[in-house]
């Protein structure tokens, strides 16, 4: 079983990259996938998480309540998580937004993913430096069903950035 | 259009498409989370396969729309979560009362009031067999997984079809909004509504009490109210009577055909002295505790009911006389605890979440331990 | 259609019996026998027409005399029900019959939005000014002032003027007459059956039971109130003829596009 938490504020694409980690994870690799997220009523604020549950098995925890994985967006999100950071064996975390780490972990995998993204075209789609970033550092899946779960889940206006943002993450 | 095969979506579409593959050609809903995916769904589904969508300006008129488009012969569906649920009571009384076929999803958030619009609960269990005054009964189905939104969606209709009454499909925030494999079948197995032709086909009915439905326009002249009346429609408030004939067959079409209604999921408990008993999410976690229990040898069963209304008393009973103490997982203080204490008394131990979280299967198990 | 169109020829059609449970003079008989005549004059086949009500006394003009598909529904949700069987059928012409307590105290936000959607349905809404059935309480249409069982020293409130807000909503066709204008009621029956759009008429009526307890006049007395008071050249409530009366486009017929447009 593999847990993943992905955090961060509404509006970051929290709940797309949990779309496409599971896609990638259930249509491209078969695997038994659940999806909750957590969020806010209101749109545009407030922290939002979206944990996916990967098993061979079925699944009976339906929230990452010990995630293995957690990709971190935004401070307060990192803050709120701490004690699940410190449990966690990969840590992924966009250092554009997420500053102030306690130097003591070794679970931190970092990437300037907003700024990254923002070169590319927008800080809109940090999301996918962090996925990319994700899978080389677990490698839970290959570069390549990510960016098959990209194509599927992604409206194609944005496919050819965000595959770009993608690999950067990879990359890094 | 929806073909075969394997989707990964939320349940909340699941039951838009198993609405649609059940053969439902009118929607009419209003805006409310934790459903309103659902009614987003029908909104582009529906057109492409002929039928309406739309949408109310509120509830009310929502689950009123449904009935009557329901009596012009079309199966019709609403959704909505809490707040929207309250509002419709009324007129699930009034559908109960003129044996109107109509499927309501409520996808459960937590309360009371407004509460946590986009957190799950299971507080409704009750309201959704008891909500409308007056002595009457329904059907509620619960569904734990997106497959199941599809799949008991479908069914929902078909029993809705068969019995003629409201049927609730009771989800709650984390199913309708959980994503998962949906797998759907070339065909599934729809069961349509026994069609009246004539007036006097519309008064009578055989051994299951359910009389064949007429449909407006087709010439006769039926006469469909919510006020007491006799087998023909016509309103008769006064004698005692038709009433209490009416009364006792809505109650009885459901109580007589319970066997045919009931359905749950049982695991290992012909030898059980412990039964976990849950429904809905809260089963999820509830059955990893279950594994982990009887992995280590403890005699423990697990039950979840499909349909919890009504009740599948007749099988609770039976395991009642050998079960010594009954675990209730849900997210509800109250929930479904008075049907199972019910059955169970004094041997039930309640798990109760309520802080707008499903339970871990580690929080279900420590609970249990400390129970036995 | 042959013969001389009697009496006999109508009840035997149109009523499953005889006599109504409306009180003598109460403006309800009068309204059932304008509906009925609209539609024998109109000779639309019975099994064409569904009739919807609410609750309070003229939810029974439809329901159950009328030998035609009938709807008896809860207090104020006959136009939401009505929408649904009209969505359902647009063949169906979908009348709707209901009083001013269930159309604009409890069911007020119904009408409002079935005159903005413009659904094709016909609604007639008898205003007596008083809920009638429970007691002659006060209503919205209740004059500022006047005396009833829940404003026993008057009326703090004031009345709404119900067909100016329909045609403000965006009805088809809104019109208004009293029970002393049967032929008029009637044409406009007929009228407001043939629109394709949403129409409403208000027909002031005469409570004999409560409104002449309280106003001290009998049903006669009213008529010729009636009579005397309301002229399509006079003001505020007192107006009556026809509002609005335009052609424009209809939901049923938008959804049917809309099917269309989405399956090509």
């Amino acid at each position: 079983m593999i847990q993943i938490k992905i955090g961060g504020w509404a509006g970051q694409g929290v709940v797309l990259s949990g779309i496409i980690l599971s896609t990638a994870f259930s249509n491209v690799l078969e695997k038994n996938v659940v999806m909750t997220r957590s969020y806010t009523a209101a749109v545009r604020s407030g922290i939002t998480s979206a944990d996916v549950i990967v098993d061979d098995n079925e699944i009976y925890d339906l929230n990452a309540h010990e995630p293995d994985v957690l990709i971190i967006m935004y401070q307060k999100t990192f803050d709120k998580y701490i004690g699940m950071v410190k449990a966690a064996k990969y840590v992924i975390v966009d250092s554009t937004l997420v500053k102030d780490i306690p130097s003591d972990l070794k679970n931190i995998y970092s990437v300037k993913a907003s700024e990254i993204a923002e070169n590319i075209s927008s800080p809109k789609i940090s999301n996918m430096v962090l996925l990319g970033k994700y899978v080389a550092i677990t490698k839970h899946l290959t570069i390549d069903a990510l960016e098959e779960a990209v194509k599927l889940s992604v409206s194609k206006k944005f496919i050819d950035d965000d595959l770009k943002a993608l690999r950067s993450g990879f990359y890094s | 259009m929806i073909g075969p095969g394997k989707y990964f979506v939320e349940g909340d579409v699941a039951a838009a498409y198993g609405a649609i593959m059940a053969g439902c050609r009118f929607f009419a809903g209003y805006p409310i989370t934790p459903a309103s995916e659902i009614t987003q769904a029908m909104a582009e589904l529906l057109p492409k396969y002929g039928g309406k969508f739309l949408q109310m300006e509120d509830e009310i008129a929502s689950i009123s729309a449904i009935i009557g488009a329901s009596w012009a012969g079309i199966k019709s569906m609403t959704a909505t979560s809490g707040p929207g649920f309250s509002l419709m009571q009324e007129n699930i009384g009034y559908a109960a009362m003129t044996e109107t076929p109509i499927v309501i999803i409520d996808v459960q958030r937590a309360g009371p009031a407004i509460g946590q619009a986009t957190r799950p609960a299971q507080g409704d269990v009750m309201q959704s067999r008891f909500g409308s005054h007056g002595d009457y009964e329904n059907i509620v189905l619960s569904p734990n997984s997106v497959q199941e939104m599809f799949d008991l969606a479908v069914k929902s209709f078909n029993l809705a079809e068969r019995f003629r009454v409201p049927v609730i499909l009771l989800s709650d925030a984390e199913v309708g909004h959980m994503m998962e494999r949906l797998n759907v079948p070339e065909k599934v197995e729809i069961l349509e509504r026994k069609r009246a032709v004539t007036f006097e086909e519309t008064t009578k009915w055989g051994e299951d009490l359910i009389p064949p439905m007429g449909r407006f326009g087709d010439g006769l002249e039926l006469i469909v109210t919510g006020s007491t009346h006799k087998p023909d429609g016509t309103r008769d408030t006064g004698e005692p009577d038709v009433q209490d004939q009416l009364v006792r067959r809505l109650i009885n079409k459901i109580e007589k055909n319970r066997n045919l209604i009931e359905d749950w999921e049982e695991i290992d408990s012909e030898d059980a002295d412990y039964l976990i008993v849950s429904y809905g999410a809260s089963s999820r976690p509830s059955k990893g505790a279950f594994m982990k229990l009887r992995e280590r040898g403890l005699k423990i069963g697990y039950f979840r009911p499909r349909v919890l209304w009504p009740a599948p008393e007749k099988r609770l009973y039976e395991l009642s006389e050998r079960v010594k103490k009954v675990f209730l997982t849900e997210m509800s203080l109250r929930g479904y605890r008075m049907e199972i204490e019910k059955i169970f008394p004094k041997s039930v131990i309640h798990i109760p979440k309520v802080n707008g979280k499903v339970h871990s299967v580690k929080e279900v198990l420590s609970s249990i331990e400390v129970s036995i | 259609m042959s013969g001389i169109i009697t009496t006999e020829y109508i009840r035997e059609k149109y009523l499953r019996r005889l006599p109504t449970a409306f009180c003598p003079g109460c403006g309800d008989g009068q309204i059932l026998g304008a509906l009925i005549r609209a539609i024998e004059q109109l000779n639309i086949p019975k099994n064409e027409i569904v009739t919807v009500s609410g609750i309070g006394c003229s939810a029974w003009i439809p329901s159950p005399y009328l030998r035609i598909d009938s709807l008896h529904t809860t207090h104020g949700r006959p136009i939401a029900f009505a929408t649904g069987v009209k969505a359902a059928n647009p063949k169906l012409k979908v009348i709707v019959v209901t009083g001013d307590g269930d159309a604009v105290g409890i069911g007020g936000n119904h009408l409002l939005h079935a005159a903005r959607t413009n659904i094709g349905l016909t609604v007639i809404m008898v205003n007596n000014a008083v809920y009638a059935m429970t007691g002659g309480q006060v209503a919205p249409t209740t004059p500022h002032e006047a005396k009833t069982s829940t404003t026993p020293y008057g009326n703090p409130a004031f009345n709404l003027n119900v067909s100016e807000v329909v045609a403000a909503a965006g009805a088809s066709y809104v019109a208004r007459w009293t029970t002393w204008h049967i032929n008029r009621l009637i044409e406009s029956i007929k009228k407001a059956m043939n629109k394709k759009g949403f129409s409403f008429i208000e027909v002031i009526s005469q409570c004999p039971t409560y409104g002449g307890r309280l106003l001290n006049m009998d049903h006669i007395e009213m008529l010729h109130y009636f009579r005397d008071n309301f002229r399509e050249n006079a003001d505020g409530m007192f107006r009556i003829g026809e509002f609005v009366d335009v052609e424009k486009p209809e939901l049923t017929d938008e959804l049917e596009k809309l099917i269309m447009k989405v399956k090509s």
